[in-house]
């Protein structure tokens, strides 16, 4: 199968070549970005800058090789205060702090046609969202995930989508943190132990694999 | 990369035994013990057995002080059926994977000599002990109904290995609603970059997920509640 029919070969990746059984097959595979928005962006300077333009660049590939692309936007909804040791931890500090949904901060960095947006209240975009149940009805075994911050969002929904089952690659230059220290410890303890978390790759891979 | 001050727990007031419960994670021979999967492998198991000493020291001031004392395994159903292929495929790269014949039986088995519990952090008769097949104990498990209808709100969380089931468990701990504390020096990894570094970033920013101290700062908490 081509590209454009939905399939690709496997991703050159660590430390497996991705996926890890069978083939990629890119339409029932979501690239989930997540915490894309534009205060995180802010927070993590240049590399959340360069961050987006990667993940910008997996997107339009993506989307024409027929993936289905899903942006996660952690939020509260106007009306609902945090639970109480969530809200207490959040007033205390000043960075990745859990924005009302409407504020300017809170808004995606990206826009994307079609993109299957969820909202979720904490880190890990399964809880109190219907990530599950859209991965489900994508028949996904597996995901591709960037985002930011790597040690927040996207690590958090990461490793919960592998106790999922699902086979998952970070990219790893379409995510960034506001400490690159933080960012390399997730990046080498999700390959530890042949892939403990999944693989990673950066978006070069990812895109050459889509040819 | 330093484990920063977080704050201190729980964070609203002092410990309060019947809303507290400690957590032991995955104290099994298969990580921590000569023998076990770990060892077979051919990997290190000085760091996560150093945490033998003090999870038996943390489960006896929790048990001391009247705590709900919960432990947690990583393994699988006999038949494998909560076993996803992936995960069996990835473990089976060094030649010895989850549910193979090992020396101290089937890998990671519910039954097996090796999925069993250290005896110095052995179960008693009549705590809890959870059995999951992820690494969050709160995914596909009975615990977070089990804390909730108990009134639980604070947990302790011990057990190996910190960069990962103690780390999702935490997070998820966090996006649940508890105050959860992990006791950094009753926690180990494999290998040492990954525990400091996990440590490193979970402790960042006055604790966005929850508090990191030591046993002795719980110990002390202890002391004070029964004051």
């Amino acid at each position: 199968m081509t590209a454009t029919e939905g399939s690709a070969p496997q991703i050159e990746a660590t430390p497996y070549r991705y996926p890890a059984l069978g083939k990629l097959c890119v339409r029932r595979t979501p690239l989930i970005l997540t915490g894309f928005q534009k205060a995180a962006l802010a927070e993590t300077g240049v590399a959340g800058a360069e961050a987006l333009k990667k993940a910008e660049a997996l997107v339009g590939a993506w989307g024409a090789a027929g993936g289905p692309v899903i942006l996660t936007r952690r939020g509260r909804p106007r009306g609902v205060a945090l639970g109480e040791v969530a809200g207490w931890r959040n007033a205390r500090r000043d960075a990745d702090k859990m924005l009302v949904e409407g504020g300017a901060g809170w808004a995606l960095a990206l826009e994307v046609e079609r993109a299957i947006v969820v909202d979720h209240m904490g880190d890990n975009a399964f809880l109190g969202s219907d990530l599950d149940h859209i991965l489900h009805q994508l028949l996904a075994e597996t995901a591709v995930f960037g985002g930011l911050l790597t040690e927040g969002t996207v690590h958090a929904t990461m490793r919960a989508a592998n106790d999922r089952g699902l086979d998952g690659l970070l990219v790893a230059d379409a995510a960034a943190s506001t400490d690159p220290a933080f960012h390399a410890t997730i990046v080498s303890l999700t390959t530890f132990g042949n892939g403990l978390f999944g693989a990673v790759a950066n978006t070069a891979d990812v895109l050459k694999a889509l040819k | 990369m330093q484990v920063a001050a977080t704050y201190p727990w729980p964070h609203d007031g002092p410990l309060v035994p019947a809303q507290t419960a400690l957590i032991a994670i995955d104290m099994q021979r298969d990580f921590c013990a000569a023998g076990g999967w770990v060892d077979q492998l051919g990997e290190s198991v000085e760091n996560t057995a150093r945490a033998i000493a003090p999870v038996s020291r943390a489960l006896q001031i929790a048990r001391e002080a009247r705590l709900t004392v919960i432990h947690t395994r990583e393994g699988h159903r006999r038949d494998l059926s909560d076993l996803n292929p992936v995960k069996q495929w990835r473990t089976r790269a060094h030649g010895l994977g989850i549910g193979d014949e090992g020396t101290a039986g089937r890998i990671l088995v519910r039954g097996e000599e090796g999925h069993g519990l250290v005896d110095p952090c052995a179960a008693l008769a009549s705590e809890l002990v959870i059995d999951k097949a992820g690494k969050s104990a709160l995914y596909a498990t009975p615990l977070d109904g089990v804390l909730r209808s108990q009134g639980i709100r604070n947990l302790v969380i011990c057990g190996v290995t910190s960069d990962c089931c103690v780390q999702s468990t935490f997070r998820d701990a966090a996006d649940l609603g508890y105050d959860a504390l992990i006791l950094t020096d009753a926690t180990a990894a494999v290998e040492d970059h990954h525990h400091t570094g996990m440590l490193a970033l979970l402790s960042a920013h006055g604790g966005r997920w929850g508090a990191l101290a030591s046993l002795t700062a719980f110990e002390a908490a202890v002391t004070r509640a029964a004051a």
